[in-house]
């Protein structure tokens, strides 16, 4: 993986095309619960291939679609 | 001697059950179909509909075993009603069912980490287990190199891999598959989960008979999920305080939960640590570039548009030969069986009752063919899922999400596979509402009821430039049902089924050519099944309307026409064959539902309708389709269908008592608004209970629709006549 930034921020916010790795998941909803056996854990590299409601996300080799509501449970670092 | 060993094996084969379980598009249903071929068989679970599908496999060495294909699943961790069925079974609890022997996991090699998941789940259930790496050519193209043989080492099963949509590797599955059931030895648990927190587990488990350590797992870690709820109901109130003890005494770390799937995924990073070479873990493949075009916010929609407009014109006029064929068929059918049957009650309830009442349902057979084809080739090449992806959008304004999709997509050819669909909806509430709108969709059992009211009073002009009139007020019929779908999702949900858009994840699977046999497996599947509802349960309503339309038979018009005939003896056939209809028309009159008819024509008068109507509309209410051959009988012209003229021209020239014609646009339009409203579908109706349990459901569905179909229907004739078209 290349060179994080800083600070970690909510998938949601993130653009299209956009990668880095996955930072921390809260637990917010049941929802949690399905992002962790889909592979969504922490140290796991993700990018963001449709931007808006629903958005896509891509976690290892697993693409689903989430609401952007969702979305901002997920929380990673951004390549730099 | 030997021989005898094998022989008590093949006799006590017909007992042994493997399950096959396996993540969602991993190509299961692809491996299930190479491996049982036309042997298998769909039913139901006991007392739930979720589909059942087993099938034949014969094994080197055991011989014949039973192939149990169970929904897939992610993991063990049970929400929606189909993932419940799939871990009960694999359990043992699942009532009714037979014990499994033994587990065929379907992994995609492709994602290989995520589908050891449930492996490391399965590990625990004290089952022998077989893995199929199925896909083992995407992983090969993509440069996943995957060493079989270390992971058998590491994970004390059999990996085998195989390509099942090119039928490779199937022998060396099955000897596997053999030799587990031979040894009948279970694996060592995963390790994935430390010793002390199994030292409890199996403490509780050993006080409960018929309870695991994997099923005291479940109900320990998932909680509130759907799955671990109905372990607890199972077991009882001191199960339940176990459980609650041992949550306390292990819940020092954190939620349980995370905790799981930390374990787990560390535990897969071990084991496939060497095993597994991913040269590139975050690849962009062609599906991505695809999705770029097909999910875009605009191109994507219009693309949808393009497939719907697609599936619909297939329905519609592809279907039209197959069905004209069909109805012929019946046709003969009924004329050659009245030759050998002598006239009276017994051919009239043969020929009239069963005879016209199943070939009017089983003539929408293409459709439910061309719509299941359809839905098949989408599902296999992956489009669906984007399909929901692009609707969740729409959707989730009356408190639905994209999950909803499918089933009333389905509900547009018939609403009983439709509300089956929703089994994949794991959210209870957005389930129900789904179910309650979806006979909303206005099914292809409607369409001889719209093609006979617009035939015969739409005028067969053009506006603006090419559009038919009656084109577009056959859209505008399909429109009404979607159109009132909305405010009655968003009221359910607002109300009686309270609660936000359920949480919407679903995964994107990659584009791939659909299996020809899978997809043609499906075709055949719902044309069966629906060919044995029509000869179940339509063919028993049918009959029971022709009794009431037969019964009770009268003296005294039966002696008049009697006479009649006499008098008119040697007239030309038509003569008699008038004089013969208006027989029929009158001994309906007197009949048990004429009389009916005429109890109602104070109710049905404000929507412009004579007693005729709104008897044929109460003869409808076991299936809608009815009306048609109900017409055909309260207008005297014997058999009739949609397409009949004689019957248009009889609707035209229909009068009141005072001599005004009964038919005209607004009555036509109320008439059409009601059946596009109405729950006129006892089948329909029956599965919302079996799938709710409940009766309130379909009581609701009952009374809502009705009552809305009675508003439009009494709306659309005032409005007609305020306007001016009566």
């Amino acid at each position: 993986m290349a060179k994080t930034r800083e600070t970690a921020t909510p998938l949601s916010g993130w653009c299209q095309g956009d990668e880095g790795v996955i930072e921390r998941i809260l637990e917010t909803n049941h929802l949690a619960a399905r992002l962790r056996e889909f592979g969504a854990m922490p140290g796991m590299p993700v990018r963001v291939l449709r931007v808006g409601c629903p958005l896509v996300i891509q976690v290892g080799a697993s693409r689903f679609c989430l609401r952007k509501a969702d979305a901002a449970c997920i929380e990673g670092k951004k390549a730099a | 001697m030997a021989t005898d060993i094998t022989d008590q094996k093949r006799a006590s084969a017909g007992q042994t059950t493997v399950a096959v379980v396996g993540n969602p598009n991993t190509g299961k249903t692809t491996l299930f179909n190479a491996l049982t071929g036309l042997s298998q068989r769909v039913g139901n679970f006991p007392g739930v509909t979720v589909e059942r599908k087993i099938g034949q496999l014969t094994l080197p060495q055991v011989g014949a075993v039973n192939l149990l294909d169970l929904p897939g699943t992610y993991s063990l961790s049970a929400q929606s009603p189909d993932e419940v069925i799939a871990v009960e079974a694999l359990m043992g609890i699942l009532e009714g069912e037979r014990d499994i022997q033994a587990v065929l996991v379907v992994l995609d090699a492709s994602n290989l980490r995520r589908n050891l998941y449930i492996v490391s789940q399965l590990l625990e259930l004290d089952l022998p287990l077989v893995l199929a790496l199925n896909m083992s050519d995407v992983a090969k193209a993509r440069g996943i190199v995957i060493d079989a043989d270390a992971l058998t080492a590491r994970l004390g099963v059999p990996v085998i891999p195989v390509q099942a949509n090119k039928r490779l590797g199937l022998n060396d599955l099955k000897d596997a598959l053999s030799r587990a059931l031979d040894k009948g030895m279970a694996p060592a648990r995963s390790g994935a989960l430390p010793q002390f927190l199994w030292a409890e587990v199996d403490l509780v488990a050993r006080k409960y008979a018929g309870a695991s350590a994997g099923l005291v797992l479940r109900a320990l870690i998932d909680d509130r999920r759907a799955g671990a709820s109905a372990v607890l109901k199972r077991f009882g109130d001191g199960f339940a305080a176990d459980i609650r003890a041992l949550r306390v005494r292990v819940k020092a770390r954190g939620t349980l939960a995370s905790w799981e799937s930390e374990s787990r995924y560390q535990w897969i990073d071990e084991v496939l640590d060497g095993a597994l070479r991913d040269p590139e873990p975050l690849r962009k493949t062609r599906s991505d570039r695809l999705d770029r075009v097909l999910t875009h916010p605009l191109g994507g929609i219009l693309g949808f548009a393009a497939v719907m407009a697609l599936v619909f014109q297939a329905i519609f006029f592809w279907a039209t030969p197959l069905m004209d064929g069909i109805d012929a068929l019946f046709g003969t059918l009924g004329d050659w069986i009245s030759g050998y049957l002598p006239d009276g009650a017994l051919q009239s309830m043969v020929v009239d009752g069963a005879i016209a009442g199943v070939g009017g349902v089983v003539i929408f057979l293409p459709q439910i063919c061309i719509l299941f084809l359809f839905i098949g080739l989408l599902e296999d090449c992956g489009y669906m899922a984007r399909a929901a992806l692009l609707m969740d959008r729409l959707l989730t304004p009356c408190g639905l999400s994209g999950k909803s999709f499918i089933p009333l997509l389905s509900s547009f050819a018939c609403a009983i596979p439709g509300v089956m669909a929703t089994r994949t909806i794991d959210d209870s509430k957005d389930r129900i509402a789904t179910m309650l709108v979806a006979p909303l969709m206005s099914c292809s059992a409607r369409l001889p009821v719209y093609a006979i009211f617009i035939g015969a009073f739409i005028p067969d002009q053009t506006i603006w430039g090419g559009f038919g009139l009656q084109g577009l007020a056959l859209f505008a019929l399909y429109c009404v049902g979607v159109v009132v779908a909305i405010p009655v999702a968003w009221i359910l949900k607002k109300t009686l089924l309270k609660g936000q858009p359920a949480p919407f994840v679903l995964e994107m699977p990659s584009y791939k050519i659909p299996d020809v046999g899978t997809v043609g497996m499906r075709v055949y599947q719902s044309a069966r099944h629906f060919l044995e509802r029509a000869g179940t349960l339509i063919l028993a309503a049918t009959i029971v309307m022709w009794a009431l339309a037969y019964f009770p038979r009268s003296e005294t018009i039966a002696a008049h026409y009697e006479a009649e005939r006499v008098r008119l003896a040697g007239a030309p056939q038509e003569v008699l064959a008038d004089l013969h209809a208006r027989e029929a028309g009158a001994m309906l009159e007197q009949s048990f539902l004429g009389r009916m008819g005429h109890a109602i024509e104070p109710v049905v008068k404000p929507l412009g309708w004579d007693w005729r109507i709104g008897m044929a509309a109460l003869a409808s209410f076991p299936a809608r389709e009815v009306i048609v051959a109900v017409l055909g009988t309260i207008y005297s012209l014997g058999e009739v269908d949609e397409e009949s003229t004689s019957l248009r021209d009889a609707l035209r020239s229909a009068t009141w008592s005072d001599g005004r014609k009964v038919f005209n646009i607004p009555v036509a339009l109320s008439i059409m608004v009601f059946f596009a409203l109405c729950a006129q579908c006892v089948s329909t109706l029956a599965v919302i209970q079996r799938e709710t349990g409940r009766w309130r459901w379909p009581v609701l569905t009952f009374a809502y629709m009705t009552l809305l179909a009675y508003i439009g229907a009494f709306v659309t004739y005032q409005l007609g006549v305020a306007i001016g078209w009566g």
